[in-house]
């Protein structure tokens, strides 16, 4: 039965309404939480158990305490692999986010046909990785591939592209770059969008240019959308695969392998769960670290007033 | 307020029940239905058991070897009348995800009653004790009617676990109006050393003013493709491990002095550039008259007879003898799981499918060797020049394989390879890492 208090609204009815809330708000979470719990917690915590054996899924698996970190420090390929992930990363996630964002400034006027400008860059966000790195593989080709072939005709020598040790990288970083630009841009339009144009007008009315503009105002009040979007970058960055596992394998050379291809490798091809389940948490530490850092360092506040 | 978290709630729950009501819906068996073709006074026989026998095949391939495995299943059903049986076959494109599709199956207890391995896959498989050993089950006359070098590879410890179904290997061959355009003898003899070969292939390569590769004078494929590399290896003397496979020798003076010469040949005398091809599907650079020797897979006599039969009379063949002769043989075995619940079936349709008959339908559509000394007068393989010498050199043959580590050994081989020719490491070191590592690999399997 409600009780009316001097304050106002009767506290009884008022924390009934609050717990129906509650029930309510846990029960439509239960599915997704379930999943959660079902599939990523416990086969996280099951991997870092895997990461002290030497669990082989032929069969066979014993407790061998750090062993396994301890064989990662002076295996030069998971090393090799981790200077390729973060090369991956520096190049793939900052420049990406650059494009993006000078395509944002862009389709973010008045222009003809701007929505299929906006859907034309956001197709290979929707496009299977898979697909997309077999293209650019063909692309990359050295005898036949288009970009050689545009190469030559500018004059320029012709570049073995994904047969080279120092070409191979770069060739992903661009496949993944161009493949990135989509998500990225649609969320730095968003976050202009949400700008107060009366900043613009106010900044205007100061005197100020386009160039003052962008530094001054643009690019800080997307500072929370940058930091998501380094964030999420990076993380996602950490995890490259597919397009690897297509487009190189992993060479020439291990010129191209990343800690995920390792991962790999190691549970599928060599059957060494326990090994790849070590290397899968280092992974994830190092993620861990990094999202640390950009969280302390990187200020996402933006003040509109 | 209260109205409208009801409906939520009711809302919810509805949701709940349909997806289960949608779960439950999924799958199921199929329906026995009556057979009711029969006369009704007919006394009907006792059923029999019926078994769905799974199958995992890399070879077979494409629509019509995947029809012809179909057609032979069925056949097999016919002369066994007294199994009721439903083939579920898995085919592969190739092999290059079998060995994750194995693991896979293997770590699930699902591995297919019968699957097909690669040679120098047995000791891997059978050490983790999941092959069905085969001793006593094959008779003497049919093992006897194998190159002992082939069948070898299908035991581990002394049992036999695997039978070859169908083998390949890797032949020099050479257009001989070619070689006489750039000026050397196209009789080549039966077997010739790798200096004869490097001082051929540098006088054929061609490139334009700019250096770019117009013809190979050998075409290497792929520069990391161990099974092209052996036949250099092993003419050299050299030899993968020691007699009981428990050391790697890929560090031998031999061994080195091989792969120097592999890497060589593209470096420093240039007959080859990784990535030359000719960009069209399944046409290798002789056919397109842009490579004067070839280290070739013997599925290039059906490239030749399709693409361009009028050449067949212009190709030759050689062999590298240095130190000796070793010819690469790999293929394909085929295995019984220890899993299966329906081992003697399995047998069975092992032994039909390794049978004369069936191998030589098999590697008619394929392309491939027959493993059987007595299928070498078939006339598959002697109208085709290649076939034939491919048969005769099975007498030198040679495989892969020999430790439990063996299916991680040769990844790490490949990347020797790849190393070596990418100048990330000289060969020697290359060697000496690749010899430490397969050291380790087979030390650990012996834990």
């Amino acid at each position: 039965m409600a009780v009316a208090t001097a304050k106002g609204k009767p506290r009884y009815r008022y924390q009934g309404m609050e717990r129906t809330k509650q029930r309510a708000g846990l029960l439509f979470v239960a599915p997704a939480l379930l999943h959660f719990l079902i599939f990523t917690s416990i086969p996280v915590f099951v991997a870092v158990g895997i990461s002290f054996t030497n669990y082989s899924p032929l069969g066979g698996g014993k407790f061998i305490g750090i062993q396994n970190y301890i064989k990662m420090i002076s295996d030069e390929l998971f090393w090799t692999a981790l200077k390729n992930t973060l090369v991956y990363s520096f190049w793939t996630v900052p420049v990406t986010m650059a494009l993006a964002l000078f395509l944002a400034l862009i389709l973010n006027r008045k222009l003809r046909a701007l929505a299929w400008y906006r859907a034309a860059f956001y197709m290979p966000q929707v496009t299977a990785t898979v697909a997309i790195a077999v293209v650019w593989m063909w692309m990359f080709n050295n005898q036949f591939g288009v970009i050689n072939w545009v190469l030559e005709g500018m004059g320029l020598k012709a570049v073995e592209w994904l047969t080279s040790p120092t070409w191979a990288m770069p060739a992903i970083v661009i496949m993944s770059v161009w493949r990135g630009l989509g998500g990225t841009m649609v969320i730095f339009l968003a976050a202009q969008q949400g700008i107060p144009d009366y900043l613009y007008e106010a900044a205007r009315i100061d005197g100020a240019n386009d160039r003052q503009i962008f530094w001054r105002i643009t690019l800080p009040l997307l500072a929370p959308a940058t930091f998501f979007l380094l964030v999420t970058g990076l993380i996602g960055s950490f995890q490259v695969f597919d397009s690897i596992y297509v487009m190189t394998g992993g060479g020439p050379s291990h010129a191209t392998t990343t800690i995920a291809h390792q991962i790999y490798e190691q549970a599928f091809q060599f059957t060494k769960m326990g090994y790849a389940s070590a290397e899968a948490v280092v992974l994830t530490i190092v993620v861990f670290i990094i999202t640390v850092i950009n969280m302390k360092y990187v200020k996402s506040d933006a003040d509109y007033v | 307020m209260l109205k409208i978290s009801r409906k939520l709630r009711l809302a919810f729950a509805l949701m709940l029940v349909l997806s289960m009501a949608l779960t439950a819906a999924c799958g199921g068996g199929k329906t026995n239905t009556p057979d009711t073709s029969k006369p009704a006074d007919t006394k009907p026989a006792a059923p029999k058991e019926k078994i769905t026998f799974r199958m995992l095949t890399p070879i077979y391939r494409g629509e019509e070897g995947n029809k012809l495995l179909k057609d032979l299943m069925e056949e097999f059903e016919q002369k066994n009348t007294d199994l009721n049986i439903e083939f579920d076959i898995e085919f592969l494109p190739d092999y290059s995800k079998l060995n994750e599709k194995l693991t896979t199956y293997a770590a699930g207890n699902m591995l297919p009653d019968l699957f097909m391995i690669g040679v120098g896959w047995i000791e891997a498989f059978a050490s983790k004790n999941l092959l069905v050993p085969l001793d006593g089950k094959v008779k003497a006359e049919v093992l006897a009617d194998y190159e002992k070098s082939i069948i070898d590879g299908g035991y581990y410890k002394g049992k036999l676990y695997g039978l070859p179904l169908v083998l390949d290997t890797r032949l020099i061959v050479y257009r001989k109006d070619l070689l006489q355009k750039c000026g050397v003898d196209p009789n080549i003899p039966e077997f010739i050393s790798k200096a004869q070969l490097r001082d051929w292939a540098v006088k054929c390569t061609q490139r334009d003013a700019s250096g770019k590769l117009v013809v190979a004078g050998l075409d290497m494929a792929n520069h990391k493709d161990r099974q092209r590399w052996y036949q250099f290896f092993w003419s050299s003397g050299a030899e993968l491990f020691n007699a009981d496979a428990s050391k790697a020798a890929f560090n031998s003076p031999e061994a080195i002095e091989a792969t120097q010469y592999w890497v060589d040949l593209i470096k420093k005398d240039k007959v080859f550039d990784v990535g030359f091809a000719t960009g069209i599907p399944n046409v290798s650079l002789m056919t397109n008259d842009k490579a004067v020797f070839a280290i070739a897979h013997n599925m290039y006599a059906a490239e030749i007879k399709k693409s361009k039969p009028e050449l067949e009379k212009q190709i030759g063949i050689t062999t590298l003898k240095d130190k000796g002769v070793g010819q690469f043989y790999g293929g394909t075995m085929a295995v019984l799981s220890a899993q299966s619940k329906h081992q003697d079936v399995a047998l069975r349709v092992m032994q039909f499918l390794a049978a004369k008959e069936q191998v030589i339908r098999n590697v008619k559509v394929e392309g491939t060797l027959p493993p059987l000394k007595s299928l070498a007068k078939d006339p598959y393989i002697t109208g085709a020049p290649i076939l034939v010498k491919a048969m005769d050199l099975m007498k030198y043959a040679k495989r892969e394989g020999g430790p439990e580590a063996w299916l991680e050994i040769r990844s790490k081989l490949d990347a020797t390879l790849d190393d070596a020719v990418n100048g990330k490491k000289t060969v020697k070191e290359a060697m000496d890492a690749l010899t430490k590592a397969s050291d380790d690999l087979i030390a650990q399997t012996k834990k």
